[in-house]
């Protein structure tokens, strides 16, 4: 909710102690010279770390330049659509408002609402959670199409270039 | 001599959860001071139901009473209390940001907003609204709340008192060395990021383990990160506890080598303070309010560099004097946690208020 933190300067070191005996600055030297000591012995780490819920924002490509416009347009659409809300919406209703009644009926529409939600929620999320997976996925995609439609236009230009 | 009454109020109690253990506390202090004082929830679990009572129970005496409400997500409990014209003591434990769940549970991401929200509605009724940190307090601040101050949560240290044939079975295994870490298995606590460490961490030693302590929550995080330690060859070093008895966790926290934290979300991080009390030193990423809470103890890094954690760990692991040394500052920093001080500024704040 907040970035209360103090803000920390590019150069203050990224681990951070206080002792007597090794400084901030030293012990973040010390860590670096092992890593490099360790890749020396046991080779580098090759292994991608995925992470949960990564979303791949969508890829916004100058018009000239987009591979297919329809792919654009309707990944543009699939992005624009929110998740489906699960939000209780209680609207009073003249039977709400009723005195006695109404606080009683408003009750047990609520916890009736709060149960149906619960069932509803837990369907709403996994699908939520698939069609962002989805997107992500097609828009990671539509970048990797650029980027190789962009080094095809590169090499044909190159080719022509030489036959020139 | 019987000082009137002040009831607490909470929108979930459960057992081992830091809110509900505060509001025990809380009911003691102010029992003793000649207050009578219950605590009232909304959804009262069954391991609590002697302890607090439902809020359908509650019958409020008239307008203008006052009470102690603990806010940490959104509920029916600020209407309720605004529509009883209450005088608050609010305790704001923080609400984690509602982006962390937008994907993966879109109820709790609401429940979220509409404690974000709801802050409007207890901001009129708080004669003093109280953080757990100055991270916290920040946030009551721009929510327009005009006093507010710090009560850090507080640690009993008789809780964390156990003999050592006290260690429950199984509670603990021989691989060494142990890492652990405590939270709820949720996006904000990055669990995923300490299976990486582990990874990482493995190369250099081969045996080492990671306890994750925490609630297995429905959103398949718990599954995820299983499936990643599988994924990364290291599903053998990983045991995820679920939730776990104090005296469970209290034998984890005497016996692990070392507590590691990558949450990108703490209001104040509890555990953090739990391992500085017990003697494990602990590294932790230093967002949100964790470096308040660590207040220059322990180690406190700014980059999940994974491969130079897992370095950082291997030296903290096998540097008796620089472990010695850590241990030794964390205990000095939790005394600030203890019942005896934070108790004190308790009562002071009532004084401060006229209650």
């Amino acid at each position: 909710m907040n970035e209360t933190q103090s803000p920390r300067s590019a150069d203050a070191p990224w681990i951070v102690i206080h002792d007597e005996q090794i400084t901030s600055e030293e012990l973040v030297r010390l860590v670096e010279e092992r890593v490099t000591r360790r890749r020396a012995a046991l080779g580098p780490i090759s292994v991608v770390f995925p992470s949960f819920g990564y979303v791949s924002t969508y890829p916004d490509v100058p018009l000239e330049k987009r591979v297919n416009p329809h792919l654009y347009y309707y990944l543009e659409q699939a992005n624009a659509a929110a998740p489906a809300a699960v939000e209780p919406v209680l609207a009073p209703s003249p039977a709400t408002r009723a005195p006695v009644v109404g606080r009683v009926w408003g009750k047990v529409r609520a916890e009736m609402h709060n149960l149906v939600l619960f069932y509803v929620n837990k369907s709403v999320r996994e699908q939520n959670r698939i069609n962002a997976d989805l997107i992500s996925t097609l828009n990671e995609m539509a970048r990797v199409i650029q980027d190789q439609q962009d080094e095809i236009d590169t090499l044909r230009a190159e080719i022509e270039r030489r036959e020139r | 001599m019987a000082q009137g009454t002040i009831h607490q109020f909470l929108t979930g109690a459960t057992d081992g959860d830091a809110i509900t253990d505060q509001a025990f506390l809380i009911r003691r202090w102010l029992r003793e001071a000649g207050y009578e004082s219950n605590i009232y929830a909304w959804h009262v679990h069954p391991s609590v139901e002697t302890e607090v009572r439902p809020m359908s129970a509650y019958r409020p005496p008239h307008r203008g009473s006052r009470g102690i409400y603990h806010h940490s997500i959104g509920s029916d409990v600020p209407p309720y209390l605004s529509d009883h014209g209450f005088r608050l003591l609010l305790i704001y434990h923080n609400i984690t940001p509602p982006e962390y769940f937008a994907t993966v549970d879109p109820f709790r991401a609401w429940l979220a907003r509409l404690g974000i929200e709801q802050l409007a509605l207890l901001r009129p009724l708080a004669d003093l609204a109280l953080a757990d940190s100055g991270y916290n307090a920040a946030d009551l601040t721009r929510a327009g709340f005009a006093r507010t101050a710090v009560l850090p949560i507080c640690l009993q240290a008789e809780r964390y008192e156990l003999s050592p044939d006290s260690m429950p079975p199984g509670g603990t295994n021989e691989a060494r060395p142990r890492l652990l870490f405590i939270g709820r298995l949720a996006p904000n606590k990055r669990q995923e990021d300490l299976v990486k460490l582990l990874f990482c961490l493995r190369r250099i030693r081969p045996d080492a383990h990671l306890t994750l302590i925490g609630d297995r929550w429905e959103v398949g995080y718990d599954r995820w990160v299983e499936k990643l330690a599988a994924e990364l060859g290291v599903g053998g070093g990983l045991t995820l506890t679920g939730k776990v008895a104090q005296a469970e966790m209290v034998a984890h926290l005497k016996t692990a080598d070392l507590y590691v934290s990558m949450s990108d979300h703490e209001g104040f991080g509890v555990p953090l303070a739990e391992s500085m009390l017990l003697g494990l030193p602990v590294m932790a990423y230093g967002a949100t309010a964790v470096p308040e809470t660590m207040g220059g103890a322990g180690l406190v890094f700014y980059r999940k560099e994974f491969e130079e954690l897992a370095e950082l760990a291997d030296l903290v692991l096998g540097d008796e004097p620089l472990r010695r040394r850590l241990i030794a500052r964390q205990r000095e920093r939790v005394e600030a946690f203890l019942e005896p001080e934070v108790k004190r500024q308790f009562h002071s704040h009532l004084r401060d208020i006229g209650w």
